[in-house]
């Protein structure tokens, strides 16, 4: 898992909950890292399944809620820090299909070894959106963090439906509509 | 808060960046070595490029020595008909500069009269976008010569479209030449051909036509009162004529043989009766000499046989002549022998024995060669031109069998040969023995038609009809024959080949082909054409058969007793029938006694005759009421209407009166009605006529009554 993750889950952690509890559930961790994380660096994904356990049980907040939290963060972070995401993009549809299309094709370009999910999309008609995420870090509660806030964030009124293909949940179907 | 926090929260930052240096290291000597990795390549990459280039060159000197090597102008035209490119070379060879050519149009360099031709090439090429083509065309060189170029063009394009033409043009002026000088020697020598062909069918028809009425004449006259001086003069003017006959004829037919135009055609034939027409004619022909001509036939040959009858004929007619020749007292002897006897085939041993000079032992191998007789002074002796054993021997070998000879000086010689011969298992349908001396002829009830332009030939055949007490008619061409043909009815038309306004060929086709009065009659070829040619032609049209002018009196009259029963078997016929032969009840007898004087041959010729046209009108008639052709019906009513009375069936013609004259009237029903009451009755009295010719062919073959 790249190392951004962990800075930015780290930051979120930081700014929602304070310098106690990120540096809780690092020291509560058993890492391999020992939680110095750079985001050019590549890291376990066990270090995240630890760290947000450890928040979980720390915050007494349930882990899709934390994944869901942080992937509605990690939007307005790419939107700072990666402003070049959004030039080619005018709309909540046109940018969650970028994600597979144009952001992970720029990020293999850097990490030839990162290992990304897979996000594909179809569109129905002009008001519906299908978007499968499959991935073996089992976050699609990420993914939908994500979805929210970029629906938000392009002022488009929707439903969502959420449904596991399988149910360990590595493939996740979330269905669209505008309103 | 904790200090301790702040301090952990700053070393992992710390420990972070170092991590991130390292890596940021770690990318920085990888891209270093890409960086010299890609150096590398990029030298090598040049050095390839280099060599390419070098190669390259070789390659386009290579090219460039070919296309200025080449004995060919190279080059390529624009759309407009400009070269764009030209091998340096290429002009040279027609005395002009590469500037001179180059960038010019094609129209300056190409023979004004080919310039229309050339345009259109290369329109075509556009308009029918062809890829490739070639033309020959005409150009002038520098000092003012024609040349013939050939030239490949290719159509250069670029997205699909042609953008320019690329061309080989060659100097194709000698080989033209040689091609031109080619076909002029083939044309002459196919002319040549042609012209041997032609002169060899003039030759027979302008030498025998004369020849016909020399030896025609002379037969007249030697049967005119003449003292003995007179009647010398003739025979010698007879045996000369006819020597003439056959030296041409045998010139003819050699060089027919040499040139392979002699075909085999085979057909069903009665051998036996071959043999004993043989056997008369040459009875007849040795009368005034002292030899006797015998024929010995194995029993055994009782079936019809396929093989060329008329080519047989002829090698009988050649070895029994020769034989004559040059015999003067003992006997000929044709004995035939049956080798082999299975039901699919007979080998049939042939022996012509003579008993006279001989051939000395030395010169027997000689005989069989062309123009090569035994010696000068018999030559002298015994005339001939020394092909009549050549040909024999040729026509057998054409058939599948081999001529040999055995021979004692002095003693005589024997000719034998063996043929196979398909068996057809049907049995010979025996005629009445033919009988030559016979002068009369039972008379048919039409006259003979004979066609034939010259007026000597006429004038001949005319007093020997007479003769013989038959009605005749003269048309003077084709064209008056198919008049005369639908004018009247005929019992038989000799037909000269070779006239003016309409042939021969032309007029039987007619005659075979159109509807007239004689369709079915027999037609007797009169040609002036050697034997062996004109045969295919006049039988495939229909003919019957054909008589080779200058013909004999006995010729004539055996081609005439094929078709005519003679008195003398006449008279034999009806003292058996009046013995033992009773037609069914139901024909009317004193009708048949009337007409055919009881001769039981001519009777059955006459209900074959009525069984083959009754079949194929009436199957016309069918045709006709099934298309409801009025016309149709009312003409085949008309045609069988007469032949039942023939039969002497008069009730069953008065049937076809009332068919006929209903449909005259118009009355389709009626008709069909009637001829719905009448069919039965109809096709009784065929079933009748049908009994009646196999028990009168089962009578006749047997002599004996059912």
């Amino acid at each position: 898992m790249k190392g951004i993750v962990f800075t930015e889950f780290l930051e979120m952690v930081e700014k929602e909950f304070g310098l106690e509890i990120a540096d809780h559930i690092i020291e509560n961790s058993k890492l391999e890292s020992q939680g110095a994380y750079t985001a050019i660096g590549t890291y376990s994904h066990d270090e995240m399944l630890q760290l947000i356990s450890n928040l979980s049980t720390k915050t007494e907040t349930d882990i899709p809620i934390l994944l869901k939290a942080f992937g509605r963060y990690l939007f307005d972070t790419f939107l700072s820090s990666y402003p070049g995401f959004f030039e080619r993009t005018t709309s909540a549809f046109d940018f969650l299909e970028s994600i597979e299309n144009h952001i992970h094709v720029e990020v293999r370009k850097l990490y030839s070894d990162a290992e990304l999910p897979s996000f594909t999309t179809q569109r129905v008609e002009d008001i519906g959106f299908e978007m499968i995420y499959s991935s073996e870090r089992k976050m699609a509660d990420f993914a939908e963090g994500l979805i929210e806030r970029t629906m938000e964030y392009y002022k488009t009124p929707y439903e969502m439906k959420k449904v596991n293909i399988n149910e360990e949940g590595s493939m996740v179907k979330f269905t669209i509509m505008k309103k | 808060m904790d200090p301790k926090i702040l301090l952990r929260k700053l070393e992992r930052e710390i420990a972070a960046r170092k991590a991130a240096e390292s890596i940021l290291e770690k990318k920085a000597l990888e891209l270093f070595q890409t960086n010299e990795a890609l150096k590398g390549l990029n030298e090598t990459l040049e050095q390839e490029i280099e060599l390419r280039t070098e190669k390259m060159i070789s390659f386009d000197k290579k090219y460039r020595d070919l296309v200025e090597t080449i004995d060919e102008v190279i080059y390529h035209a624009d759309l407009k008909g400009n070269f764009i490119f030209m091998n340096q070379n290429g002009p040279a060879r027609f005395g002009f500069k590469y500037e001179e050519m180059i960038e010019a149009h094609y129209s300056k360099f190409v023979h004004p009269d080919d310039i229309e031709n050339t345009r259109n090439f290369y329109r075509n090429m556009m308009l029918e976008d062809k890829d490739n083509s070639y033309l020959q065309f005409r150009i002038i060189s520098k000092d003012g010569q024609i040349r013939w170029i050939g030239q490949s063009v290719k159509a250069v394009r670029e997205e699909g479209q042609i953008i320019k033409f690329a061309a080989v043009a060659r100097d194709i002026t000698e080989r033209k030449k040689l091609i031109d000088a080619l076909n002029e020697a083939k044309e002459l020598a196919e002319s040549a051909q042609k012209a041997e062909k032609q002169f060899l069918a003039n030759m027979s028809h302008e030498i025998r036509t004369p020849l016909n009425a020399i030896i025609g004449m002379s037969h007249l006259l030697s049967d005119t009162k003449l003292d003995i001086d007179q009647s010398e003069y003739v025979d010698v003017l007879l045996s000369s004529s006819t020597i003439l006959h056959s030296l041409i004829s045998d010139v003819l037919d050699i060089s027919k043989i040499d040139a392979g135009h002699i075909e085999i055609q085979e057909k069903e034939f009665d051998l036996i009766s071959l043999l004993k027409i043989l056997e008369k004619t040459f009875a007849v022909k040795l009368e005034n000499k002292a030899i006797e001509m015998k024929l010995d036939i194995e029993e055994g040959i009782d079936t019809m046989l396929i093989g060329d009858e008329l080519l047989l004929s002829q090698v009988f007619f050649n070895l029994l002549g020769n034989a004559e020749k040059f015999t003067e007292h003992g006997n000929i002897l044709l004995k035939v022998g049956i080798k082999e006897h299975t039901s699919a085939y007979i080998k049939i041993n042939f022996e012509v024995k003579d008993t006279g000079i001989g051939i000395p032992k030395n010169k027997i191998d000689d005989i069989f060669k062309k123009f090569k007789q035994v010696s000068e002074d018999k030559k002298f002796k015994y005339g001939g031109t020394g092909l009549g054993l050549p040909i024999t021997k040729k026509i057998i070998n054409l058939m599948g069998g081999d001529l040999a000879v055995e021979s004692i000086e002095g003693l005589g010689s024997v000719f034998h040969f063996e043929l196979n011969f398909r068996n057809t298992g049907k049995p010979i349908v025996s005629k009445v023995a033919f009988d030559i001396n016979s002068d009369s002829f039972k008379q048919p009830t039409f006259p003979i038609l004979v066609v034939e332009d010259n007026p000597l030939n006429q004038k001949y055949i005319g007093r020997l009809l007479t003769k013989w007490a038959f009605n005749y008619e003269f048309a003077n061409h084709g064209k008056e024959a198919i008049h005369k043909c639908n004018e009247k009815e005929y019992a038989l038309i000799f037909m000269d080949i070779q006239m003016p306004i309409m042939d021969g060929i032309e007029a039987a086709k007619n005659i075979r082909n159109t509807n007239n009065l004689n369709q079915n009659v027999p037609i007797i070829a009169l040609t002036a054409s050697s034997l062996l040619s004109i045969k295919d032609e006049t039988k495939q049209i229909g003919m019957n058969d054909f008589l080779s002018k200058p013909f004999t009196p006995l010729e004539l009259q055996i081609a005439l007793s094929k078709y005519f029963a003679t008195q003398a078997h006449q008279d034999k016929a009806i003292n058996e029938i009046d013995a033992k032969f009773r037609f069914h009840k139901e024909l009317d007898q004193s009708y048949i006694e009337e007409n055919y004087g009881n001769d039981l041959v001519y009777t059955l010729d006459m209900f074959e005759t009525f069984l083959d046209s009754f079949e194929k009108d009436n199957a016309k008639l069918k045709q006709g009421i099934s298309d409801k052709d009025i016309k149709i019906c009312a003409r085949y009513c008309h045609k069988i209407k007469p032949m039942f009375t023939i039969v002497g069936l008069d009730k069953i013609t008065t049937y076809f009166e009332s068919l006929e004259s209903l449909l005259k009237a118009n009355e389709w029903e009626g008709f069909i009605s009637t001829y719905n009451t009448v069919e039965v009755a109809i096709i009784d009295a065929y079933n009748l006529i049908t009994k009646e010719v196999s028990r009168l062919r089962k009578h006749l073959s047997a002599g004996t009554v059912d």
